[in-house]
């Protein structure tokens, strides 16, 4: 067996100022947010060695947690009362992902936190707490509209996890128009009081 | 009958089943054969093996879950069923795959179309890659073994309302439309095959042959992940397991060392090859984990007029061949048109969309129909296919570049999709693609598709069959193993699983492991008992 030690990812950081760029004229710039993105490890670039483990973390930082406190109702178009659930799963379903992609989350998620490369990559110069609708709506249509593919990963990462949360939860089945399960299913034995 | 579930009578009566992750799993374990992974390949081996009289020991990296804990619930089954939570992608992360990982592998969560080898793959493996013994005639008596086994006959039953779009979209088009045989016994028609089958219809690996080789004394390790084969003077001498829990987490303090006489790959097309690669088996012409494919899905969903309940019926049950073979085996980009089911979770996950897109287009869930085109990979030097690699912690990844051959099948695709839709009497149409809009009618979608832009990212693109990785051939400057499965430079090791196809299948893929492994496990029981 070879070593097994943990593994840590080298700490996102960002290259280059933004100050006195509106977040639309950025953005723009893609040779500039190449430049800043090309440097991040974020999709499965974790350097790292053979078969190692990475320590559970099933709680959201409180970072995280106002990311996509902001987040959640922009991309369900609810309200945060009814996305707040969603938050709350959130932590345990990035940290059962399994080790490549949830460190790629975590990389995202890292970059998203940090004000330097919140601002450069995002183009949101206030905190999550603080940002507006207008700025959260153009993030997410700035990332997904983008020519970086990396971007879009990005984009599709935050948004799939988030609505499959929501939309997958029995409280919600009627925002789908799900009826939920057959009534057949409930002679089944696993649906009885003490399966027989 | 189907109320009685096979593995809760198993484990009453005794089977030997250790949870890695557990306190009292075992740090040794010995078996005449050790098969790593409990899916098509490595369930039917396991079958045929055991018959045979040999002491086998099945390891899988998933969980054991059953009839009890399949309650339809698709967020448990993506988080407990599923490679990844439902997350895995290729390197670059634009393709999603979907693969399966508990006790009966991708067989307990697939859509159950159960297709023979098409006839120009197995020409084309035994013309271009010298595979012995492949031809129709010789696989036959192999196919109907296994649709006697698992009970796979077309669908007799009428189609859902989701599936019948296709139908009825394709023969007003003059398309040859036709059921598909499925892998079911007594089904009843519910839709949730993706989540576990909640009856024990489905002959899935975990019903049918893992009880058979338990039942023979077999013994199976659970929450095991191979970290290497042990190769000494070209033979295998063992192999090690970590435990990987419920979570997805690696736990290093457990671990097991299993010994046997000849050891199977059956881990799938990214498991197998992964395990050889970390094991640095010897691979002179470095093969290994080349020539993967895909079978890359794109797909569109039409609103229709009356309610199509994506959810409900079994989920596949018509496809067209109309566009897979039709510009010859080695032509452009041949596809075969099916139709996936649409529960809350993953149709959400699958849009690409935020906002009011997203809430507006859920909303009319139950009046969505999909229509998906899988692509035929590996038939043409543009589709050399993609590569497992190996990432610095010692995971796999699928690194598959994307070109133009494969777009104009894309766009092939939605094109005929669309018109299927369309003719069917969608009110709109919507290739699954960030910059598709709404079209409304088959003139509007034909203008708009020739002009969407064809690249990773935009296109929305999945997969749920992975094969290749360790092709199979007679010469070992080509392919990883040979016909039969046998590991070209380690002796007592074989592969047995949808890894050794030297293509993609252009179907669905499980009847042809089935089929290729029975045939390949009979010889080596044969062998192994001689």
């Amino acid at each position: 067996m070879k070593a097994i030690s943990m593994v840590s990812c080298p700490p996102a950081t960002a290259t280059s100022s933004t100050s006195g760029l509106s977040r639309r004229t950025f953005l723009k710039r893609t040779a500039m947010a190449s430049a800043v993105t090309a440097s991040v490890p974020w999709i499965h670039g974790c350097a790292s060695r053979p078969m190692e483990a990475m320590p559970a973390q099933p709680d959201l930082s409180d970072d995280q947690r106002q990311l996509f406190l902001a987040l959640a109702p922009v991309i369900l178009h609810r309200s945060p009362e009814e996305s707040e659930p969603v938050v709350d799963r959130m932590g345990l379903a990035i940290d059962s992902l399994g080790d490549l992609n949830r460190s790629q989350f975590d990389e995202l998620l890292a970059l998203l936190t940090f004000a330097p490369t919140r601002v450069a990559i995002a183009g949101v110069w206030p905190a999550w707490e603080d940002a507006s609708q207008k700025d959260k709506e153009e993030f997410l249509e700035d990332w997904r509209s983008s020519s970086l593919g990396l971007l879009n990963a990005g984009y599709i990462g935050l948004t799939k996890l988030t609505a499959a949360l929501h939309y997958g939860h029995p409280e919600n089945f009627e925002h789908s128009g799900y009826p939920g399960l057959p009534v057949a299913v409930q002679s089944l034995p696993q649906f009885q009081e003490s399966p027989v | 009958m189907s109320l009685q579930d096979p593995i809760e009578k198993g484990l009453m009566s005794g089977w030997r089943i250790d949870d890695l992750t557990r306190d009292d799993a075992p740090a040794l374990l010995e078996a005449d054969v050790v098969i790593v992974g409990t899916g098509a390949g490595g369930g039917t081996a396991a079958e045929i093996l055991s018959r045979a009289g040999l002491s086998v020991l099945m390891i899988e990296e998933g969980g054991l879950h059953h009839q009890k804990d399949f309650k339809l619930d698709e967020l448990w089954a993506f988080g407990n069923l599923y490679q990844e939570a439902n997350s895995r992608t290729t390197a670059d992360a634009a393709i999603s795959i979907l693969q399966g990982k508990s006790v009966g592998g991708s067989t307990t969560i697939n859509w159950t179309s159960s297709f023979r080898t098409p006839e120009p793959t197995l020409n084309y493996w035994k013309q271009q890659f010298g595979v012995l013994d492949i031809d129709s005639a010789n696989m036959a008596p192999w196919f109907q073994d296994r649709e006697n086994r698992l009970n796979i006959a077309p669908w007799a039953a009428e189609p859902n309302a989701n599936n019948s779009v296709l139908q009825n979209g394709g023969r007003q088009l003059g398309w040859n439309i036709k059921a598909i045989p499925r892998n079911v016994k007594a089904c009843w028609n519910l839709g949730y095959c993706g989540f576990g089958c909640p009856t024990n219809a489905k002959q899935s690996m975990l019903v049918t042959s893992i009880p058979d080789a338990m039942n023979a004394g077999g013994r199976l390790l659970t929450r095991a992940s191979v970290s290497q084969l042990l190769i000494e003077q070209g033979q295998i001498a063992g192999l090690d397991c970590v435990a990987l829990d419920a979570g997805n987490h690696l736990r290093p303090s457990r671990q097991c060392r299993v010994k046997g006489r000849h050891y199977i790959l059956s881990a799938g097309a990214i498991g197998s090859p992964a395990i050889l690669l970390r094991s640095e088996a010897p691979d002179p012409y470095g093969l290994t984990g080349k020539r993967t494919f895909l079978h890359p899905v794109v797909a569109n969903i039409a609103e229709m007029p009356e309610k199509v309940d994506p959810f409900y019926g079994a989920p596949q049950s018509i496809y067209t061949d109309e566009f897979n073979w039709r510009d010859g085996n080695e032509g452009k980009l041949g596809f075969k048109l099916e139709v996936p089911p649409l529960h809350p979770a993953m149709a959400a996950g699958v849009l690409g969309m935020h906002g009011e897109d997203l809430r507006q287009n859920m909303e009319r869930l139950p009046y969505i129909n999909s229509v998906l085109a899988l692509m035929r990979d590996g038939f043409h030097e543009e589709s050399p296919g993609g590569e497992v690699k190996l990432k610095d912690n010692g995971r796999p990844v699928v690194d598959y570049p994307l070109n133009d051959y494969l777009w104009d099948g894309v766009r092939e695709a939605y094109l005929q999709m669309a018109e299927c839709q369309f003719a069917a009497g969608a009110k709109r149409v919507r290739p699954l693609h960030l910059d598709s809009g709404d079209y409304r009618s088959w003139s509007e979608a034909r203008e708009a598709i020739r002009d969407l832009p064809l690249k990773a990212h935009r296109v929305r693109l999945f997969s749920a069959h992975v094969m290749g990785g360790c092709t199979m051939g007679e010469n070992s400057r080509t392919s990883v193993v040979n016909s039969f499965g046998r590991h070209h430079h380690l002796n007592n090791l074989s592969v047995m699983d949808g890894s050794v196809f030297p293509t993609s299948i252009g179907a669905n893929p499980q009847l042809s492991i089935y089929g290729l492994v029975a045939r390949n496990a009979s010889r080596l029981a044969a062998e192994l008992t001689g």
